[in-house]
């Protein structure tokens, strides 16, 4: 900002420059230039954050029903507490609800591993995303990486198509991810508190049709639409296979499925 | 006790999964085709979670009033449809199936 000013205001070159007006004549000037950028700056730095949470609210309406699924379940299985501290640390429904099912039926060992297994799919979102993030400062790698899940993992793409400035990204990527974990967690609190007075058979449903929406925009190019179906017909025939490895089997076919055949177009 | 430790440890655990390639993928030189793998990786994670929170939905209710709903998700995310809509509509769509099976 500092060096479109002095472009600005050719401080050191002879008549046309203002350095005659003195010191403080130029610090007054290149003031008054620099706070109304400062202020135009700030104000897009807020306008980002509201698109990013505006990016996500959507998405945490839609997720109201599977936090509710999961909230009543984990007012089943530890209590109050350890739940809202899994929502934050594992920030993610399918493995949490796996995590705690597991401890009480087949105990830690079991449900870290569960937990982890389910999880493992989050290398492939965070290497998604690094392809992307590789012009990213550190601190900013290491302040988003607790957000990766599901639909930030979607934001995250989205915004790198969509949005070349880094510094939005960042900004847009953060409120998105916080937006989502503020009110999934809300969410999940919720569902302790009601508890058994909700249905959590007929809410499930929600799980897959929040997810669909995650795909869509994927669906029209050919190659993808292989990687999907391949995908979801290996996870449906694996689904009984112990927890997670089936959804990595899926996942490596389904990417096997997606590549482009030898010389022809993918 | 044990619900504490299975919770952190997993919390833990999928820190390090999701930092790790942050740093690393980031100072990895990829081919052309390594790239579009990781690219295609999350999609072919989330078809499979489709896949399989659908079924046990399925076997939690109703089979025919879940696959009904998500084939109307389907059509509705290939048009590009919000999450919200597509999650409204299909509810709708499973609600109606649920009702007409109940009765």
């Amino acid at each position: 900002m500092a060096r479109v000013t002095s472009e600005r205001l050719p401080l050191s070159h002879g008549r046309a420059g203002r350095i005659r007006e003195g010191r403080a004549g130029t610090i007054a000037v290149v003031s008054v230039l620099i706070a109304p950028e400062r202020e135009v700056a700030h104000q897009d730095a807020w306008a980002d954050v509201r698109a990013g949470a505006a990016l996500m609210l959507p998405m945490v309406l839609a997720y109201i029903p599977f936090a509710l699924v999961i909230g009543v379940v984990l007012a089943d299985h530890g209590g109050v507490l350890v739940g809202l501290v899994g929502t934050w640390t594992i920030f993610g429904g399918s493995a949490h609800l796996a995590t705690v099912r597991a401890a009480d039926r087949a105990g830690v060992a079991v449900a870290v591993l569960t937990g982890l297994l389910i999880n493992a799919r989050l290398l492939v979102y965070s290497a998604g995303l690094a392809r992307h993030w590789r012009d990213q400062p550190r601190w900013f790698r290491f302040a988003a990486a607790p957000f990766v899940i599901d639909p930030t993992w979607a934001v995250g793409e989205r915004l790198a198509a969509e949005c070349p400035d880094p510094a939005a990204q960042r900004r847009r990527f953060l409120a998105a991810g916080i937006t989502l974990g503020v009110g999934f967690s809300a969410t999940v609190a919720v569902g302790m508190l009601v508890g058994a007075r909700i249905s959590t058979a007929d809410l499930a449903i929600a799980v897959p049709l929040c997810l669909l929406a995650l795909v869509g925009p994927s669906l029209r190019q050919p190659a993808n639409r292989r990687v999907v179906i391949v995908a979801a017909a290996v996870g449906l025939v694996t689904a009984n296979w112990p927890a997670g490895t089936g959804l990595l089997m899926a996942t490596v076919l389904g990417c096997a499925a997606g590549r482009p055949p030898k010389g022809g177009s993918p | 006790m044990s619900m504490w430790i299975a919770v952190l440890g997993v919390g833990l655990g999928s820190l390090v999964l999701r930092v790790l390639p942050l740093l690393v993928v980031g100072h990895l030189r990829l081919t052309a085709e390594q790239e579009a793998f990781l690219g295609r990786a999350g999609l072919a994670a989330i078809a499979a979670l489709i896949a399989v929170s659908a079924r046990s939905a399925a076997v939690e209710s109703s089979a025919l009033a879940v696959v009904a709903a998500v084939g109307a998700g389907t059509m509705l995310a290939a048009r590009h449809a919000s999450m919200l809509r597509i999650v409204v509509i299909g509810g709708a769509v499973y609600a109606a199936l649920r009702l007409a099976v109940t009765l």
